[in-house]
């Protein structure tokens, strides 16, 4: 063994490799804080991992994408685990990164010499986010569909070229077979790369400079100091696993969610991004009209832009937190306004979600029931049944989606009350419960497959 | 003229040829990349949604379509929705694609409007905005009857 090592630390450096990057003194007022960088490292080694995974059976085609990802789910050994983590670790990430960088921000580790350290974390953040957007169109269902519809839609706000934006992004005007093989390519090509990169850079830097410690720097003397391996090592470690626990359980008992395959005819869908992006989905419904732009693109680009100069606006060497009141003050708000936004979005949502929730329960046997009253109506003479069509009345396909009970029930007894000017009769003889079992059987309505 | 050293030289080619690989490159990594914006949008074409006088007039009627598309490199038929509204001067024909970031709008029975369920866009019957932030009414097809059918312009 020690020969072999001689042989190879001969040849290639092992030992200025190991004094660099793992027995680099750190101050010794280090802490579990300083763990959120490589806590988020490691999920990035997962999320490599468990991406190149999927990449084995993943098609990047409208139809192909859909089915690939549910044969994953359903099929492959392990495939839900697989991809319950990746999709897990994903929201983690969306975390972590924010923690590690409010971290940075209250130890004021961003000033001299280490600006180019934390601008390359703004990139690295930026491209956290990127990941999440791109990995959310790939399984090409529902709510992939719409979150992308409407991101790049917020791109084409972009005054004058954001037309030119979005058709590059799209490869076209609609969201179709090329916008997923873009999205895929940069997925699993351009945003890799670019995170090798910058977080190469990010952590030589780090070594380069030495972690800034605590901001009381009497408490930063290095002779005092430990090396980062083994007990920082192990304190990072401790965190990776409980974070891979966190995810096996997620991914076993939760799994990742694959709604219906996408469906631009379906407005019953209620559109929303994954969570970490519904501050930014509830700041647009606020800006109304020609203002909208201000949501999309204003605000948030200010926000990166002052991010990226922090440490050239806040250049004065004191570090301590209670002697950077305006610092503090600013990045609390921020803080406090994302967590409000994102909390309001989910409270306005749930009245929506409960409606349809309401609307969505179905029960078989009713259906069963009001597919013969369907029929000894004679409904089947105006509206299409299962397969057959008669054009005198509209499709019901999704129609008690679109009508809450008490309006079908209102319809049925007296269409015109409602409706008015239909010409549907009054069905008013029926009894409720029967006018129930035939909304249970218009529920159970499904388009056909086309072809 | 000062003579030019061989350093000098070498320096000088190795910067020139740099620069002439990566503009022989980047010329069609570029226009590959902005082919999407330079390709023209086609005519679209017309697609018929059926008997014009099934569609009575009082509130807009949704309409399923479908045609085929060319989606890049394959031909798909797609599945579109259009509400059609019976107005005095003639029918028109309302894009459920809601101006703001392109939801599908709904039609609500009970409030007789139409519902965007993203960030709360409402568009009365006539497709003008009454509430959220949608920028402009939704957008209408172009429309002719032909034989009695009904034909809106699809892209
Ligand atoms: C992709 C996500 C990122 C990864 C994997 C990552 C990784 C790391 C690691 C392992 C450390 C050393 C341990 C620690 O201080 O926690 C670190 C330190 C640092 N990171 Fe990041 N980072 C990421 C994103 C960011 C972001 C978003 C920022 C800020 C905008 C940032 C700014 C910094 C700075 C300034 C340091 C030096 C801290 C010090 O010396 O005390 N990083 N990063
Ligand atoms: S997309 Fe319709 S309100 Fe935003």
């Amino acid at each position: 063994m020690k020969k072999i090592y001689r042989f190879l630390d001969e040849r290639l450096g092992l030992e200025a490799f190991a004094n660099f990057w793992l027995k680099k003194l750190l101050p010794p007022s280090t802490n579990w804080f300083f763990t959120l960088g490589g806590a988020a490292l490691f999920l990035f080694t997962v999320q490599i991992i468990t991406g190149i995974f999927l990449a084995l059976y993943y098609a990047p085609t409208p139809n192909g994408a859909y089915a690939s990802v549910a044969y994953v789910q359903e099929k492959v050994l392990f495939g839900k685990i697989i991809r319950g983590i990746h999709y897990w670790a994903a929201s983690f990430l969306m975390v972590i990164v924010p923690l590690h960088l409010l971290r940075v921000f209250f130890w004021a580790a961003y000033k001299k010499p280490r600006e180019l350290t934390w601008i390359l974390g703004v990139f690295l953040l930026l491209l956290t986010a990127a990941f999440a957007f791109t990995g959310y169109l790939l399984p090409w269902d529902q709510k992939g569909y719409w979150a992308t519809v409407v991101g790049t839609n917020m791109m084409g706000l972009v005054p004058v070229i954001g037309e030119y934006i979005l058709k590059i992004v799209r490869g076209g005007m609609e969201l179709g077979a090329l916008a997923l093989t873009r999205f895929y390519a940069v997925h699993i090509l351009i945003l890799p790369a670019l995170l090798v990169f910058f977080l190469g850079l990010h952590l030589f830097l780090i070594t380069k400079h030495g972690s800034a410690g605590s901001w009381n720097e009497s408490k930063n003397d290095l002779s005092q100091g430990f090396p980062f391996y083994p007990k920082q090592a192990a304190r990072d470690l401790v965190i990776a696993f409980f974070l891979i626990a966190a995810l096996l359980i997620l991914s076993w008992k939760a799994g990742a969610p694959l709604d219906d395959i996408a469906d631009p005819t379906d407005e019953t869908y209620i559109p929303r991004p994954d969570w970490y992006f519904l501050f930014l989905f509830q700041l647009l419904k606020y800006f109304p009209g020609k203002l909208e732009i201000i949501g999309a693109i204003v605000l948030p680009g200010l926000f990166f832009i002052v991010l990226l100069l922090l440490p050239f606006i806040d250049k004065k060497p004191r570090r301590a937190p209670y002697r950077r009141p305006l610092a503090i003050f600013f990045g609390g708000g921020t803080v406090f306004a994302l967590v409000l936004l994102t909390f309001l979005s989910i409270k306005e949502d749930r009245k929506l979600r409960a409606a349809q929730a309401e609307a969505a329960r179905f029960d078989p046997i009713l259906a069963q029931a009001g597919e013969k009253l369907f029929a000894q109506n004679g409904c089947e003479g105006c509206h299409e049944g299962d397969g057959r069509i008669a054009a005198t009345g509209p499709s019901l396909i999704g129609a008690a989606r679109r009508h809450s009970q008490e309006w079908l029930i209102l319809h049925f007894k007296d269409p015109q009350s409602v409706s008015p000017g239909s010409i549907m009769p009054k069905f008013d003889y029926l009894r409720e419960e029967e006018m129930i079992k035939l909304i249970h059987y218009i529920k159970s309505l499904k388009k056909l497959p086309p072809g | 003229m000062e003579e030019i050293g061989r350093r000098d030289f070498f320096g000088l080619l190795a910067k020139g040829l740099g620069g002439l690989i990566s503009t022989l490159l980047a010329v069609p990594l570029g226009g590959y990349l902005l082919s999407p914006v330079l390709r023209k949008a086609g005519e679209g074409g017309w697609v018929s949604l059926g008997r014009a006088d099934k569609f009575a007039p009082g509130r807009p009627v949704r309409v399923e379509y479908s045609y085929e598309r060319e989606d890049g490199w394959m031909k798909t038929k797609v599945s579109r929705y259009a509400f059609i509204l019976r107005r005095p001067d003639g029918l028109v024909a309302f894009s459920p694609v809601c101006t703001h970031l392109g939801c599908s709008v709904g039609w609500n029975e009970e409030q007789k409007n139409f519902h965007c369920p993203c960030h709360g866009g409402v568009y009365d019957p006539e497709g003008k905005v009454l509430a959220g932030p949608p920028p402009k009414p939704l957008t209408q097809f172009d429309t002719k009857v032909e034989e009695g059918k009904l034909f809106i312009r699809v892209a």
